[in-house]
């Protein structure tokens, strides 16, 4: 039982190794960090198939929402926004920026999106409550069944 | 006095055989030999009082050990054992390295101060989030379309951008 005792001496040494005069390092001011979840999503008109990787919520709401009704998922990213740095998102088709305005009541963001879809593109500023979404769904014509380039942003937390 | 009568004056002496007639020279070696036996006794008798209880009962954890021996016996039962044979010496050793690690806690206090990320937004009930407002629309090219769903899960703005030259439902 020595050894444990002797052990436990040992890991208790780097604390007196780390005992030294010299000044506490600055603590860094952390900055508010939220984390948001962005989907990339192409969508189509067809026999209404879902990729089982979109989330359940989001896919209610996709259906909810668009004309068309085939969803499938090009790419998924968890953005940590930090307040007025343009975060980019990495798309498969065309690209995206967000940034986090700053919050509102510690509970809602505001938000500027940026997507320039395949086709077209849209800017916005949203204010939007955490746990919500906002999707921004570009058709790439103007036929009936066009097919859409979707951004949807949202479960910020 | 014969060798034969020696034997028979010890045994007298120790009470085992009743002689008749013991005098003189014999009388005095029954005598002394009370008393050799007494010394005798007497140094036994000290000898063991000087022995500590803890001897004995190392003597009897033998002797009890000795008896068991022939009782099968399992990887549990040698476990217990043990602790009951060293529990001194772990309850010392956990002591010692609890404290010993209580001083590097308190040492090691001494550091930078590290925060814990916190949350930067509260997440609230779907029922109690405002509906989203859109401060800012732009959407060169194109014709855009506002819809603002709510639903159990909360609150869904949705912007639907179409190319501007077209005419929905066409």
């Amino acid at each position: 039982m020595k050894r444990l005792a002797l052990l436990a001496v040992l890991a208790a040494t780097p604390a007196f190794a780390d005992k030294t005069d010299a000044p506490k390092p600055a603590q860094q001011p952390t900055a508010p960090a939220v984390t948001c979840e962005v989907f990339e999503i192409w969508a189509t008109h067809g026999k209404g198939v879902v990729d089982a990787s979109i989330n359940k919520q989001l896919a209610k709401r996709l259906g909810a929402s668009l004309k068309q009704n085939d969803f499938k998922q090009l790419s998924t990213t968890s953005a940590s926004l930090t307040p007025k740095t343009a975060q980019s998102i990495k798309l498969s088709k065309g690209s995206a920026s967000i940034t986090l305005v700053e919050t509102v009541n510690k509970s809602q963001l505001r938000l500027d999106v940026a997507f320039n879809a395949a086709k077209g593109n849209s800017k916005q500023v949203v204010t939007v409550a955490a746990g919500d979404y906002v999707i921004v769904s570009v058709n790439q014509s103007g036929d009936a069944k066009a097919e859409a380039h979707v951004l949807a942003v949202g479960s910020c937390k | 006095m014969s060798a034969k009568d020696d034997i028979e004056l010890m045994q007298h002496a120790d009470g085992e055989l009743e002689l008749e007639h013991v005098e003189g020279e014999a009388k005095t070696k029954v005598e002394s030999l009370r008393g050799i036996t007494e010394l005798v006794k007497g140094h036994l008798e000290m000898s063991a009082d000087a022995i500590p209880d803890r001897r004995f009962d190392a003597m009897w954890r033998e002797v009890a050990r000795s008896i068991d021996v022939e009782k099968p016996v399992g990887v549990l039962s040698r476990i217990r054992s043990w602790f009951e044979r060293h529990r001194g010496h772990v309850f010392t050793g956990m002591a010692s390295a609890g404290a010993v690690a209580a001083i590097a806690i308190v040492l090691r206090s001494d550091g930078p101060d590290v925060t814990a990320p916190t949350s930067a937004i509260d997440v609230q009930p779907a029922a109690l989030r405002p509906a989203p407002v859109i401060e800012d629309l732009e959407t060169p090219g194109g014709n855009s379309t506002v819809l603002n769903i709510e639903d159990d899960d909360g609150h869904t703005t949705v912007i639907v951008v179409t190319p501007a030259d077209t005419v929905e439902g066409i």
